[in-house]
């Protein structure tokens, strides 16, 4: 049972699982291969591999959904009896059209490389070393965590309506966090990150990065209280978009009732020099693929256009039920092991550019927030906010002063009509695609 | 499952590693979620797989793998053992640990009914059930209730090089009710966790009415609470809210790994930091915990962990590792949440023991006080101070439980906390929850009802 063929394992479960009384079935096969080295307070503190193949089954019987799953590929035959019956038991769900049809699947690039596959354990410590090589070099910093994390997923979508599809993906993660220390006084924990599907990412950058922005917290000033501009960072701004925007444009919620964004297509929800778009097969892009956790093709979804909002992300279901198309955002965050949910794949931002230097030198008293602390206490339904800018800078007259914990409060969806500018450089943290971004007026406690 | 565990700590002995294990995992589990008297989902899961730790010079290496061939096996142990080597060239402080004899045992579960033999619509129309009593005894209040079900069976197996060889049954069942109430303006939260070892016996064990009660009558309290004055008071605290609080704000900083890196009770051990009535310990042998069991997922025999006794800090729940770096006796307190993960120090039931008082007794000469019965949740910090939040509190008013009082919470440093503590109660109760720490942990805290001088309540109106 070395070299399964998930396709066909796919392929003989759903059939298998009709057999058995299902009068639909979806079977989600995947072959995983996850490495990680973790370090913790400057030494190599795991360096674990873990090889896994799942199965994940969706029975439906007439409207009742049953789901199962397992790391084994064999004895099948029990799984699939306990698929049909967790189905009988389950609730008749009126709502219930149907698993999805297949479609033409896009070409994409950028999702796979066979290097990322073989990379070893010792070559992922080599890495975090020359991390810690460059974090050796300054003298005031203190390296407290770092990740770097290389996965192989090989996933294979069957069901009955006849979707029958494959595909092999890496990925490739890698954090530092690090403190800077000095005359008595510890900076705010400093981190930076890199997201990655054809390379591993490059710690000595990564280290250079997150050491310089520790070492310039340091010297803090008090900052002062009121309303000013506040350029956001990528991390911080998808830390915050996370638990408002991401929620509010989710088609469950939508339709549940618990969307900011009920009824509002069509309405103008941000600066009309804002675009905001779903981009699932964007070329290098960390959730790039060609198709989704229920085998729909990934696609392109206008969001937000020039402030007005256009489109919410959908799975088959809600998308059903919300009188749209999936648009291919159905996601197994747990794998094998979960059904699939609705996620954005990636949030590419766009707005009118300059360069960060520009954007900074041009704020006579402001703030620069480089990682907020609270994101997940945010209301998602009313986008409220209260959160703790650590670290940041205060910008005064165009220069950067460190300063200690502020705090940020606010409404997401309020500020989103008073996003300006965005640096000229763009990265991907988490889902958000974008740069450092200025913001004309956050409300800032000291 | 024992050779192939056999077969790989083998190859790691023959590659050199100085010291190797492996575990195993055979696991079934359901959960099933309600929400107002509608199945919301139910999934059903089995698991199996090995895992290998692999000790070479100071530095640990780890590789799990789900295919259960000799072929993949041998790949892990290759892949475990050489990144070991390769962290080993630049460790600050070489990783040594307890070795432990021979042993060979096999452990089975007291388990009464198996829940795998239960069919899953049995236990949904029990779920239905309970939710069918509150709606029709809560016919006024009750707006939305919801409840998580889960169960598992595992058998967990082990082999070091050592020599040890185990294999250990062990089954949990567990869950959880949210109901929320309203009345008028005021809105009102309950919350109910439950569980056992012993297999599909929770409703035997807590009927659906008497859930349901509870639940409501938590909902009524609050409904018709009223609000509670800021500032220090005498307090006498449940059973639950003595195990959160030994848990969360106490627990979590005697864990070796977290105490080693700096908790607030790192320089304490032999000093007394809580009053004579104070000992509580992490026992590993009550029945029916949910940290109740023989070997640990380092293979260790699991013992008590006395960490405070009559006020004074005896000791801490440790690994192999954290034993052996402070010289301490391991407790047996390393779980992992799953055969593909490296054992983190878990406690496991976590207690406050009881003292010579009645309860009436903690509640005479107090002329105004709270009694903080149940607790809704809370957070401790490594720096030693805690919040939580309590769902069920009643005013004391000379000696006597007063009116109810809702939106409460209590505040303020574990130690000083503990030094306030004037009378321990010998009644005793045991409380089901989850403890998170990257992986989820299935444990039990509790303890008697207990009284403090002064703690500092909060709330809102």
């Amino acid at each position: 049972m070395n070299e399964v063929e998930i396709l066909d394992v796919g392929k003989r479960v759903v059939d298998m699982s009709l057999k058995e009384g299902a009068s639909e079935a979806e079977v989600y096969v995947c072959k995983v291969s996850r490495k990680s080295i973790v370090m913790y307070m400057g030494s190599i503190k795991m360096s674990q591999s873990v090889s896994e193949n799942g199965i994940g089954i969706r029975a439906i019987v007439g409207r009742r959904v049953g789901f199962v799953y397992a790391n084994q590929l064999n004895d099948l035959d029990r799984l699939i009896s306990k698929a049909v019956a967790v189905a009988r038991t389950s609730r008749e769900d009126e709502n219930w059209k149907g698993l999805p049809e297949p479609s033409e699947i896009p070409h994409v690039n950028g999702i796979y490389v066979k290097r990322l596959e073989e990379v070893t354990l010792e070559e992922l410590v080599l890495k975090m070393y020359e991390g810690m090589r460059i974090m050796g070099e300054y003298k005031e910093i203190v390296p407290v965590a770092g990740e770097i994390r290389v996965d192989c997923l090989e996933r294979a979508i069957v069901n009955s309506n006849g979707i029958e599809l494959r595909s092999k993906e890496t990925y490739s993660v890698a954090y530092l966090e690090v403190v800077a220390r000095s005359k008595g006084y510890t900076t705010p924990v400093c981190l930076d990150m890199a997201f990655e599907r054809t390379s591993i990412p490059n710690m000595e950058h990564i280290a250079r990065s997150v050491c310089k922005k520790a070492v310039s917290c340091l010297k803090p000033e008090r900052a002062i209280s009121g309303k000013m501009p506040v350029i956001l960072s990528p991390i911080a701004l998808d830390e915050l978009m996370e638990y408002t925007l991401c929620e509010a444009i989710n088609a469950e919620n939508v339709y549940h009732g618990r969307s900011y964004y009920v009824g509002k297509i069509g309405e103008n929800v941000a600066n009309e020099n804002l675009t905001l778009e779903d981009n699932g097969i964007l070329e290098g892009g960390f959730f790039t693929n060609k198709f989704d956790d229920e085998g729909v093709p990934h696609s392109k979804t206008l969001i937000i256009d020039r402030g007005i909002l256009r489109s919410y992300i959908a799975d088959t279901y809600y998308g059903r039920l919300l009188g749209m198309r999936s648009t291919g955002n159905a996601t197994r965050i747990g794998g094998y092991k979960s059904l699939p949910k609705i996620s954005p794949t990636n949030l590419v931002l766009r707005m009118p550019t300059e360069e960060l230097d520009e954007i900074i030198h041009d704020v006579r008293e402001g703030l620069l927030v480089e990682h907020v602390e609270g994101a997940h206490s945010s209301n998602p339904e009313s986008g409220e906010f209260s959160v703790v800018a650590a670290p940041a800078w205060i910008v005064r007259n165009g220069e950067l002063v460190a300063t200690k914990r502020v705090m940020l409060s606010g409404n997401f969806y309020d500020i989103l009509n008073r996003f300006e500018l965005m640096s000229k450089e763009v990265r991907q943290v988490g889902h958000l695609i974008a740069g450092y971004v200025k913001i004309s007026e956050v409300n800032v406690v000291a | 499952m024992i050779d192939l565990l056999e077969y790989a700590v083998n190859i790691a002995r023959e590659l050199g590693a100085s010291f190797a294990e492996a575990r195993g995992e055979d696991s079934e589990s359901m959960r099933i979620e309600v929400r107002d008297r509608v199945t919301k989902a139910i999934s059903y899961g089995r698991i199996k797989g090995i895992s290998v730790r692999v000790l070479y010079n100071g530095a640990w290496g780890f590789s799990a793998t789900s295919i259960l061939s000799k072929d993949s096996i041998k790949k892990a142990v290759i892949e475990a053992y050489k990144v070991a080597k390769k962290a080993s060239e630049k460790v600050r402080e070489p990783v040594r640990i307890i070795e432990l004899p021979s042993v060979k045992d096999e452990v089975h579960s007291d388990v009464l009914v198996n829940p795998a033999d239960v069919d899953p619509s049995e236990k949904v129309k029990d779920i239905l059930e309970l939710h069918n009593i509150a709606f029709s005894l809560g016919k006024e209040v009750l707006k939305t209730i919801r409840t998580d079900y889960m169960d598992m069976m595992v058998i967990d197996y082990y082999v070091s090089s050592e020599d040890r060889c185990i294999v250990q049954e062990r089954c949990i069942t567990w869950i959880r009710s949210w109901a929320t109430g309203k009345l008028g303006a005021i809105m009102a939260v309950a919350r109910e966790e439950l569980g056992s070892t012993k297999g599909y016996v929770i409703f035997k064990k807590w009927s659906q009415e008497r859930i349901a009660k509870r639940l409501l009558d938590i909902i009524k309290g609050q409904l018709e609470a009223t609000t509670p004055k800021g500032g220090s008071f005498p307090a006498v605290l449940g059973p639950n809210v003595v195990g959160t609080f030994v848990h969360e704000a106490f627990g979590h900083l005697a864990e070796a790994d977290l105490a080693l890196s700096g908790s607030a009770i790192v320089d304490k051990i032999g000093k007394k930091i809580a009053s004579d009535y104070v000992t509580i310990v992490d026992d590993p042998t009550i029945p029916d915990g949910f940290g109740t069991f023989k070997y640990d997922h380092e293979g260790v025999e699991t013992r008590v962990a006395v960490l405070i006794e009559k006020g004074v800090v005896k000791g801490l729940m440790h690994n192999r590792e954290t034993a052996a770096r402070i010289n301490a006796t391991p407790t047996g307190n390393a779980r992992a949440e799953s055969y593909d993960v490296m054992p983190l120090i878990r406690m496991r039931n976590t207690i406050m023991e009881k003292g010579d008082y009645t309860v009436d007794e903690l509640f005479e000469g107090i002329k105004f006080g709270y009694y903080l019965k149940s607790f809704r949740g809370g957070q401790a910090n490594l720096d030693g101070t805690f919040q939580v939040g309590i769902q069920e509190a009643y005013e004391i008013v000379n000696g006597e439980v007063g009116r109810p009082v809702r939106n409460m919470s209590i505040s303020g440093n574990t130690l000083e906390t503990l030094m306030k503590v004037d009378a321990v109660a010998k009644d005793f109760e045991l409380d089901y929850g989850r403890c998170g720490k990257g992986q989820i942990a299935f444990v039990s805290s509790g303890g008697p009802h207990v009284r403090v001088k002064s703690i500092l309540v909060g709330g809102r109106s």
